[in-house]
């Protein structure tokens, strides 16, 4: 070992499929090129490997790692462990950069700004004004599922790059995927933050939640790749001209030559090894792709508070409980449909809220709009009287307060009579 | 009807000097990397094949652009991509089965061939003729040709075969 923590970064590439055509033009015997169905086969494999054997994994990536001379290795059980480990390292430096990965922007941002540092997404900068077509995922084409948008390859490893200008920043990155053989760190992006990141920042702090461990670098280096194939259209998705603050990291002046970097890697553990023993235990085959994100119909209303919002996010900060309650979700299967390696993710929705009303039990106002037969005698009881209160603004905004149906919601006009009354009273 | 690069793999020897007048003529410099047009190479078998968008008609990079940077002119029959309107996401290079979208991390735009706005210049260079710039019913007529070609001589050999033994 050299010393030097190999880090590669995976990044959408044409040489490979520039190679996979050439052979089929030029080659009389064809070979058929691996299926979607292929992929995810290798894909769950590998996921429920890593599931299966999620403590050896961690303890056997911590060993690996920690063979690097250069790299310091943090072992963080919670969100607010891995904060105080995070202000440690960065000493006088208050100035993070983050990349787009749910780990770190879902679990450690807020703590981070809370603890006085400034935190920004260097990812947002390379697109501030544009005109964004594809609004909503019946826009999109549907690409990946015809085979397209395969290839991703290796592009830089860290390992061969020279620091040519250090600045003094901190950059704290979400790995896509690590190998528990020999330590190596995989990253995916579209755009250049995360290589920028690793080559600039003085201190590089890397965030491995546990999930993101695999066997050996083969695996990673393929369930990286696969984050790219499954999340590809949900990326389009989520390019969004929002407005967010940003700080030019390139105005910074460089350090003076020969600065010393650091490179910690951060081992997160923060809920994810309680899943073992419990009924969510699918999540952990969760790889991360986002491709859940492609067809959710609640989605478009959690853009814009600063989190990677995604079905599964949902449900895990749910389960973490910054996230108060599931019941947005209808249910309606379509990130289970989407889902690489088939977690049902809505059943699971329905479990978290299931255990978490067992415990917490509901609130009266949660009762009575669970009720909707009761709901609906009363109204019919009150008939006309219940119409035309309904009717009044005022009570509405009573209805609002007590009950929490929104004064503007339609609402159904209540008869006296019933169906079943007014069927009887008919002569047949 | 627009013309289209007919592209014969037997005739290319791998000369890839194609790759240096594309970077010349659109970059400046000679840089194949930053060629349009890319030779990949089975040197051991003698196996050279350009490789080069194919300016589809329903493209994929056109359909996955996300803001619409890429366009088709009909004029010329080509898929252009407005560098003004890319915002560098790489999706078109993510999903083209034929690598014909490059991104150019040094100046973060993506390239691809764009016919040399009618004349290529891999056309021009290339001696053994390996690429031409054709009418597309032209690439059809050729390949007819060359099917009846060798149809007809079939027959001859089945004439004569038949000739010799009655």
């Amino acid at each position: 070992m050299n010393g030097i923590l190999p880090v590669s970064v995976l990044e959408p590439t044409a040489e490979q499929t520039q190679r996979q055509t050439a052979e089929i033009f030029s080659r009389k015997e064809k070979e058929a090129k691996p299926d979607v169905e292929a992929i995810k086969a290798q894909l769950r494999e590998i996921r429920e490997y890593s599931s299966a054997n999620l403590p050896s994994l961690v303890n056997q990536f911590r060993e690996s790692v920690s063979k690097y001379p250069g790299v310091k290795v943090g072992v963080a059980e919670n969100a607010s462990q891995a904060i105080k480990y995070i202000n440690e390292v960065a000493g006088e430096t208050k100035l993070v950069s983050i990349n787009k990965s749910t780990v770190v922007t879902n679990e450690l941002r807020s703590g981070l700004e809370s603890t006085g540092f400034k935190v920004y997404i260097r990812y947002f900068k390379e697109f501030k004004d544009f005109d964004k077509v594809i609004q909503d995922y019946w826009q999109l084409p549907g690409l990946s599922s015809q085979g397209l948008g395969q290839s991703f390859e290796i592009t830089t490893k860290i390992a061969q790059l020279e620091a040519t200008e250090v600045r003094d920043y901190i950059a704290v990155v979400g790995v896509n995927a690590v190998s528990a053989e020999d330590g190596q760190v995989f990253f995916l992006q579209h755009f250049s933050n995360i290589s920028e990141d690793l080559n600039e920042a003085k201190k590089v702090i890397l965030v491995v939640a546990i999930d993101k461990i695999v066997k050996n670098w083969e695996d990673a280096a393929f369930q990286t790749k696969c984050n790219g194939i499954f999340g590809l259209e949900s990326m389009t998705l989520d390019l969004e001209s929002r407005v967010v603050e940003q700080y030019d990291f390139e105005k910074l002046p460089p350090l003076p030559q020969g600065q010393k970097r650091e490179v910690h890697v951060l081992i997160l553990d923060n809920g994810r090894s309680a899943l073992l023993s419990g009924a969510q235990r699918d999540l952990l085959l969760c790889l991360g792709c986002r491709a859940c994100v492609r067809q959710c119909p609640i989605g478009h209303h959690f853009v814009g508070d600063g989190k990677v919002w995604s079905p599964k996010s949902y449900l895990w900060s749910f389960l973490l409980g910054t996230n108060p309650s599931t019941e947005a979700c209808i249910h309606c299967g379509r990130c289970y449909v989407e889902c690489p390696v088939d977690i049902d993710l809505p059943t699971l929705m329905w479990r978290a809220q299931f255990e978490h009303y067992a415990r917490h039990g509901r609130t009266p106002k949660k009762r009575l709009l669970d009720y909707p037969e009761l709901l609906a005698e009363l109204g019919c009881l009150a008939g006309p009287i219940a119409n035309w209160a309904i009717a009044k603004p005022v009570f509405r905004r009573l209805i609002e307060t007590m009950a929490g149906i929104h004064r503007e919601a339609h609402m159904p006009t209540f008869h006296h009579e019933s169906l079943r009354k007014w069927a009887s009273k008919r002569k047949r | 009807m627009a013309k289209v690069l007919m592209i014969d793999y037997e005739k290319c020897t791998g000369c890839r000097l194609c790759e240096m007048v594309c970077s010349v003529y659109h970059e400046g410099v000679v840089n194949p990397e930053l060629s349009r047009i890319k030779i990949v190479k089975w040197e051991w078998e003698g196996r050279y094949v350009p490789m080069a968008c194919q300016q589809c008609t329903s493209a994929p990079c056109m359909a996955i652009c996300p803001v619409k940077a890429v366009s088709r002119d009909e004029n010329l029959g080509r898929v252009m991509v407005d560098s003004d309107l890319c915002i560098g996401c790489r999706m078109c290079v993510a999903v083209c089965p034929f690598g014909g979208a490059k991104f150019d991390s040094a100046n973060k735009q993506i390239i691809k061939c764009d016919l040399c706005d009618g004349d290529p210049q891999c056309v021009r260079f290339c001696e053994v003729g390996a690429i031409q710039y054709v009418e597309a019913e032209e690439v059809t007529t050729v390949k007819q040709r060359a099917a009846a070609e060798k149809f007809s001589g079939l027959l001859q050999k089945v004439a004569s075969a038949i000739a010799e033994v009655s």
